[in-house]
């Protein structure tokens, strides 16, 4: 997620109704957490990707459920 | 900023949970070709170091042995993380009824990066090669056992 994220970056996330396109999201899949811009939305999915495109690979899409939160802030 | 310190000051109460940035989500990606390249990387740079003249170098030389000695690190270090990757993302339990011998294999990879970082060795370099390329081929087995 470089340059908006660096490691040891902290952020703080408010669960949303909703999010958008551009959103940067945390959400967790199995037993841990990621973060993630979201790039598409289609319905209750949303398909996320990394900013360094470079290193980013496609993935499998986020569910509204497994989403904890839109990050608002990051310090 | 004061916002940021104060929630800084709350982390060491309540420490906030990690989140991955990396591409860690499994997206099914996953190839030999960048352990075994770094390897073959080692084994180039240990080349070159041990053709360097061992007296009277020149400038030329030493900067030669100075950046070889930094990409076999580098690609000593990326090859592990390559090799832990597959380890820890790809390869499942029953893959171990096929290779009992997977974690040792894995374990011992990691040691020669190690190893290939500390020394320079053309055996060990090749050793690491060796190793690498065995957990390829089990890898390449088992996605070709997936696909039927």
């Amino acid at each position: 997620m470089a340059p908006a994220f660096r490691p040891g970056d902290r952020v703080l996330t408010f669960k949303r109704l909703n999010y958008k396109v551009r959103d940067v999201i945390v959400f967790r899949k199995g037993n841990k957490n990621y973060i993630k811009r979201i790039r598409r939305v289609r319905g209750n999915l949303y398909d996320v990707g990394g900013d360094n495109r470079l290193e980013s690979v496609p993935r499998s899409p986020v569910k509204k459920g497994e989403i904890m939160g839109k990050v608002v802030f990051s310090y | 900023m004061m916002l940021a310190q104060l929630l800084r000051n709350f982390d060491k109460i309540f420490p906030p949970q990690i989140a991955l940035a990396h591409c860690d989500v499994p997206c099914g990606i996953y190839k030999a070709e960048p352990s075994q390249t770094a390897a073959e990387t080692v084994v180039k740079m240990v080349e070159k170091i041990l053709a360097l003249p061992k007296e009277n170098p020149t400038a030329g030389d030493r900067n030669t042995f100075v950046r070889c000695v930094l990409v076999k690190e580098q690609h000593a270090e990326l090859c592990k993380k390559e090799v832990l990757i597959l380890w820890t993302d790809f390869f499942k339990s029953e893959h171990l009824q096929k290779w009992p011998n997977l974690h040792e294999m894995v374990w011992e990879a990691a040691k020669l990066c190690s190893e290939n970082k500390r020394e320079v060795s053309l055996e060990r370099a090749k050793e690491l090669l060796a190793k690498v390329e065995a957990i390829g081929e089990m890898l390449e087995e088992a996605q070709a056992a997936a696909k039927k």
